[in-house]
């Protein structure tokens, strides 16, 4: 039980800080690229 | 510890918590992981057949996000190499909300000539001339094919500066070597090409990412839809003072950058004189009636109609003007060029429709005549 408590804290930390990572990552890509939605109206 | 050896709760619960909040080797390779994983997997997965598939609605912002569709159709129209005809209808949001009925279309082409051609609106908010040429390169050369191009003014009111707009932030989901091409022609970078779709069209899709995790954790993907101002409603006064009041703004921009637009359509043109399956019309869309700017709203249409006119005799592609024939009134609209009455957007493709079909007619009787 403790062995596998162990192993779900780290796999929790490890995906948690992965996925943060991840959006990171992408936050700061689209921001350094100008990537936005272009959603104005034609003339 | 339990009396039994089996741990209780709270020895658990400081086990976890331990293991989840302190810093350690695995965790920390686990959270590498993580990114290069989901990165590998968008790098593997996210290809031009992915888009082309109806897994494309799931990047989409919503109704009004033309572009993933019209991304997704584009590729679709690129992989088939059928030899059923198509209509490739093309131009800005005035001609995109006209057109309502894609099948009648069909039908009434199939009832006319006998073929069976698939419609794709792909008419968008505010499509440039780049993009258009960027569309029709994705038809295969030698697929029979009728490429309607709505010309209204805004197409040649174009700044020649959108080009590195489109560069930089492109709007389609993917990358043409004619957009290429024009940019270094007009003496932009152009940034290089990994050959790997989603590294080379990153800009696309991270301006989506944010709704297709939302769409996926849904599992609700977002329908476009062609026919937006289709509502009740009218453009308030606010939005008619504000256009009146830049018409003569406008009518300039469409003076100075006409020849730089009419370059790019040139080119165009010249590109589709070299397939001989496939054929331009230029449509203009509907304009709304009513009185704008004492006047000069009216000036500016006929001016943009007799260029149009001399373009289509140079070139030799067919002019269609609708309009009159539909006896369009102020209160088809729902401002100065975006009908929003059901009744006229369908008589307007019916005669769109008609027209198409007399072309493919007139195409088909040249080919037997030869």
């Amino acid at each position: 039980m403790i062995h596998w408590a162990k192993l779900l804290g780290i796999w929790v930390q490890g995906l948690t800080l992965g996925f943060l990572l991840f959006i990171a990552l992408i936050e700061l890509l689209t921001r350094t690229s100008g990537a936005q939605l272009f959603r104005y109206q034609g003339f | 510890m339990s009396i039994e050896g089996k741990p209780d709760f709270a020895t658990v619960w400081s086990v976890f918590k331990g293991a989840a909040l302190k810093p350690s080797t695995a965790a920390l390779t686990i959270a590498l992981l993580v990114p290069s994983i989901l990165f590998g997997l968008c790098l593997a997965f996210i290809t031009p057949g992915l888009m082309a598939s109806s897994t494309a609605a799931y990047f989409s912002s919503g109704a009004w996000d033309d572009y993933t569709d019209l991304t997704s159709h584009a590729l679709a129209i690129s992989f088939d190499h059928s030899d059923q005809p198509v209509v490739i209808i093309l131009g800005a949001s005035d001609t995109r909300e006209s057109i309502t009925n894609h099948a009648a279309i069909t039908e009434i082409v199939h009832d006319r000539t006998g073929l069976r051609p698939v419609i794709y609106n792909l008419a968008s908010s505010d499509q440039t001339f780049w993009e258009m040429a960027a569309i029709i390169d994705q038809i295969p050369a030698d697929r029979p094919a009728v490429i309607v191009m709505g010309l209204g003014a805004g197409r040649f009111s174009m700044s020649p500066g959108r080009l590195a707009e489109l560069i930089d932030n492109p709007r389609l989901g993917f990358r043409s070597t004619i957009i290429d091409d024009e940019a270094q022609r007009a003496g932009l970078v152009v940034p290089s090409r990994t050959d790997n779709y989603f590294l080379d069209n990153t800009e696309f899709f991270l301006s989506r990412l944010p709704q297709f995790m939302e769409n996926v954790t849904t599992q609700h993907p977002r329908k476009r839809r062609y026919n937006l101002y289709l509502t009740s409603s009218k453009a308030p006064e606010s939005r008619w003072q504000e256009f009146s009041g830049s018409i003569q703004a406008r009518f300039e921009k469409y003076q100075v950058n006409f020849d730089s637009n009419m370059s790019v359509l040139s080119r165009i043109l010249g590109r589709l004189s070299d397939r001989p399956e496939q054929s331009a019309v230029f449509l203009v869309p509907p304009k709304n009636p009513r009185d704008v700017a004492n006047g000069l709203w009216d000036e500016f249409y006929r001016t943009h109609l007799a260029r149009l006119e001399e373009i289509s005799q140079d070139y030799d592609v067919p002019l269609w003007m609708l309009d009159d024939e539909i006896g369009i009134k102020e209160a088809d609209f729902y401002d100065a060029s975006h009908l929003n009455d059901n009744d006229v957007q369908y008589r307007y493709t019916m005669l769109l429709a008609e027209r198409i079909a007399a072309l493919f007619a007139s195409t088909d009787q040249r080919e037997t005549g030869s």
